[in-house]
């Protein structure tokens, strides 16, 4: 197993209510491709720039191990308190999505390129020159684009320049955020392959940041699904697309549309109810358990998940008040509009007969109280599940699903046969 | 529903056949020729995928079939035949208007900026069923009348009784112009309102009532692309034209408005045209595919012919650039840059990138030959000069 190289500690990143990014570990090691896979607004690309400390974290540290000297021995250096991060920025850099917008129009590629080796101090005049050209020659250019500006080249060619602007440094660790989904299959195609090509022969670390499965199964090593804002497993890149442990992932994996038409897939897709939990008012419990067909009594029901239940089969009849959003505690009492009587007997009907079937929302219910007329309805209160080691080494999993279970449960049976209980209820 | 009649279908197989589509596009530095001889024929209930690339002209051919192109389009020839009769390129506005949503219906690529911000969901969906089927729609609102008993009703009922019967009479000119009596036109709006609710119910629209009375902003992206299909379904149209109706949404919700497509093609027996450049949705859900390189076609086929067994070299390197997931070997992608087609290449448009190149390829254009049944190449490599 090779060193670390990154490390992420419970780090979190909020815009106002918004926890674009809310508690996040991983470690990543020297020489691996590091995937980050999750829908838009998950708080992926959030997460590839806090880290670099392009945006300022709210909380949590990252670390990087190397040696800034030639002959040191590499320590670790912590990110965000800052130290010798002038120094650090020469070892991680990053390569944005559009690379239309990440080049200045107004320099021509020499200078775009040769920036980051001027601000260093790493050559000057001739040298500087020399080092460019040989920079666009690993990058698939040649020296006559040297004096083109970067509106005069295709998407796919100021890909490359960008590219190259990020290795012109040496780093060891890349950051790449979706580099190739502005850009074309054929074209796209031939930027991944660049990518391995330099990760080989630079001995480069790569955080490759995408919402594409099929990238993320040519590119990388282990995997980090995230689901608002949270990772929900990290994985081997084949365990993970041969045996999806988080409900998430599972439902990510099976939406995929196979490339062969006599082996369609679409028919089995699991097709998720609901919408994506919003990251500033997100749900009690799992962000996930609203719309996880696998979810049972332990996820985390809570306020939200009743007032869209009642909201759905009762319209205006009721008016409700949660205690704040993503809480355990409503309240409930008729509207003005309508009366119905007696509202405590209603809802205490609706609670029983929801029990009797099983629904685990009505399952967490755990106390009902009527003062004047007001419904209160407690839940069992639980917390976000943890992102804990599962199964193997290095398979991380954050479901309350598998707490219960023993690793050689879930390695007998398999997820689909572990998680039937839940499925039952 | 009920107030779509059954149609009849006509006995003819191809419902849209586009012959031979020349188009240009005028510019400042010249003329770009977006099309160059684009011939397909849309068979009756199929779903046919047409893919490419970039500025490939996928966009605009289906554009060019409702006729909603850019003020700078120049047709310089060819033929768009509808229903085996009228020529779309020479139909008046009028006969458009009567197509437009009724018989040929479109989805739009960006549901951010293709529904109208100021209107509420449910009336954008109902606005094409008051056009359409306007008189459907009084009687719908008589029935209304009939069942609610609203203040007025038999004063309301009876206008609009007439103007089923005179829609231009003198009456209704006075009537819709006095307080309180012309309030019998919202009747008609009422229903087609409680139409367009079932319409959003049936693609799969979480509580629809609720949803008609939100506005576009308030909705998600995967919810305003349900919208945007509810629309073009609203009419129950033969054809419907789907451009890139998944690019916008995630994976998740992409598998969501796939199966919904599909399920609506097989169950009302509705053509779908869909245009994709992602080759995953085509293997998924297509019969049939037609692969566009800058403006021309270079495969037509079974979806099975054209994927698994590629012909034209666009093709196969298009098939090599994408990666399934499981696969061990490496992408290749395919040589070159998309021409710029102010000045295209001669012949086939292919030639520049192109390993298989020969010198007829630069010099004359070869024709979209059958290979094997269905299965129609441009290219050189499968024909004589």
């Amino acid at each position: 197993m090779s060193e670390i190289i990154f490390e992420v500690e419970h780090l979190k990143k909020y815009f106002g209510p918004v926890k674009a990014v809310d508690d996040v570990s991983f470690k990543i090691r020297k020489g691996e491709t590091f995937g980050l896979v999750g829908e838009s607004g998950c708080g992926k690309s959030t997460l590839g720039r806090v880290i670099l400390k392009l945006i300022e974290p709210t909380e949590g540290k990252v670390y990087i191990h190397t040696s800034l000297r030639e002959g040191e021995r590499p320590r670790r250096y912590d990110i965000t308190a800052g130290e010798r991060l002038r120094e650090l920025r020469r070892k991680m850099q990053i390569v944005y999505q559009d690379p239309a917008s990440s080049l200045n129009p107004r320099m021509i590629i020499r200078d775009i390129i040769g920036e980051p080796l001027k601000v260093h101090k790493v050559a000057k005049g001739e040298k500087l020159q020399d080092i460019i050209v040989d920079l666009l020659k690993h990058v698939g250019m040649q020296e006559e684009h040297l004096w083109r500006y970067s509106y005069e080249l295709s998407g796919g060619q100021r890909q490359r320049i960008a590219i190259a602007r990020a290795i012109a440094l040496n780093p060891e660790f890349l950051v790449l955020d979706e580099p190739t989904s502005a850009l074309d299959v054929s074209v796209q195609a031939k930027i991944l392959k660049l990518l391995k090509d330099l990760q080989r022969d630079f001995n480069l670390t790569y955080l490759f940041i995408t919402h594409d499965m099929s990238i993320i199964d040519y590119m990388c090593d282990r995997v980090a699904v995230m689901y608002v804002g949270k990772i929900v497993e990290i994985s081997e890149k084949e365990l993970l697309f041969n045996e999806p442990l988080h409900p998430y992932s599972k439902a990510l994996l099976s939406a995929l549309p196979s490339k062969d038409p006599s082996k369609r897939t679409l028919a089995r897709a699991e097709i998720l109810s609901g919408e994506v939990a919003s990251p500033a008012n997100p749900p009690a419990g799992c962000k996930f358990h609203p719309r996880c067909k696998y979810a049972f009594i332990e996820c985390g029901w809570g306020s939200d998940d009743l007032a869209t239940y009642l909201r759905e089969y009762m319209g205006e009849k009721v008016s409700l008040k949660a205690a704040a959003k993503g809480s355990f505690h409503l309240e409930i009492w008729p509207s003005a509009r309508e009366v119905i009587n007696p509202i405590n007997v209603m809802i205490s009907d609706l609670v029983a007969k929801g029990k009797e079937q099983k629904k685990p929302l009505f399952e967490a219910i755990d106390g009902l109280k009527n003062v004047d007329g007001r419904i209160h309805i407690y839940f069992m209160e639980k917390s976000e599940p943890e992102l804990v080691e599962r199964v193997c080494k290095d398979r991380y999993v954050a479901c309350s699903l598998y707490e219960a279970l023993s690793d050689q449960k879930i390695l007998q049976k398999g997820i689909h046969q572990s998680t039937k209980k839940g499925e039952d209820t | 529903m009920t107030i779509i009649q059954e149609q009849i279908p006509s006995q003819d197989e191809k419902i849209l056949v586009i012959k031979n589509l020349y188009l240009n596009f005028g510019v400042y530095q010249g003329t770009v020729k977006v099309l160059d001889g684009i011939d397909l024929e849309v068979e009756r209930a199929e779903v046919l995928g047409v893919v490419g690339e970039t500025g490939c002209g996928k966009t605009v051919t289906a554009r060019s079939i409702l006729r909603l192109l850019e003020a700078n389009a120049i047709v310089e020839k060819g033929e768009i035949i509808f229903e085996g009769g009228q020529n779309m390129l020479n139909a008046s506005e009028k006969d458009l208007e009567k197509i437009r949503g009724r018989k040929i219906s479109m989805i739009f690529q960006e549901p951010m900026t293709s529904l109208n911000p100021t209107m509420r969901v449910g009336d954008q969906v109902a606005e094409g069923l008051l056009l359409h089927f306007g008189e459907d729609m009084i009687k719908k609102g008589v029935e209304l009348i009939e069942k609610e008993k609203p203040p007025l009703s038999a004063l309301h009922k009876n206008i609009l009784e007439r103007e089923i019967n005179k829609p231009n009479s003198l009456v209704l000119k006075i009537a819709s112009r006095i307080p309180f009596i012309k309030r019998y036109q919202q009747y008609p709006k009422l229903a087609a309102r409680r139409e367009s609710v079932e319409i959003l119910r049936m693609v799969g629209m979480p509580s629809p009532d609720r949803i008609a009375l939100a506005y576009p902003h308030e909705l998600s992206g995967g919810m305003r692309q349900r919208v945007l299909i509810a629309m073009a379904l609203a009419c129950k149209p033969d054809l419907i034209i789907a451009d890139e109706p998944t690019s916008a949404v995630d994976v998740t919700t992409q598998a969501k408005i796939l199966l919904l497509l599909l399920n609506l093609g097989e169950q009302k027996n509705t053509t779908l045209l869909i245009i994709t450049h992602n080759i995953g949705v085509v293997a998924e859900i297509c019969d049939r595919v037609c692969v566009m390189y800058a403006g021309q076609i270079a495969e037509v086929g079974s979806v099975i012919d054209v994927i698994n067994h590629p012909l034209h070299p666009y093709t196969r390197g298009l098939m090599r650039s994408i990666h399934n997931i499981g696969d061990k070997s490496e992408l290749e992608g395919i040589e070159g840059n998309v021409p710029i087609l102010l000045s295209p290449p001669t012949g086939c448009r292919f030639h520049p990138r192109c390993q298989h190149a020969m010198s007829i390829c630069s010099k004359k254009k070869p024709e979209l030959k059958e290979i094997h049944k269905g299965h129609k190449v441009h290219c050189w490599m499968y024909q004589k000069e």
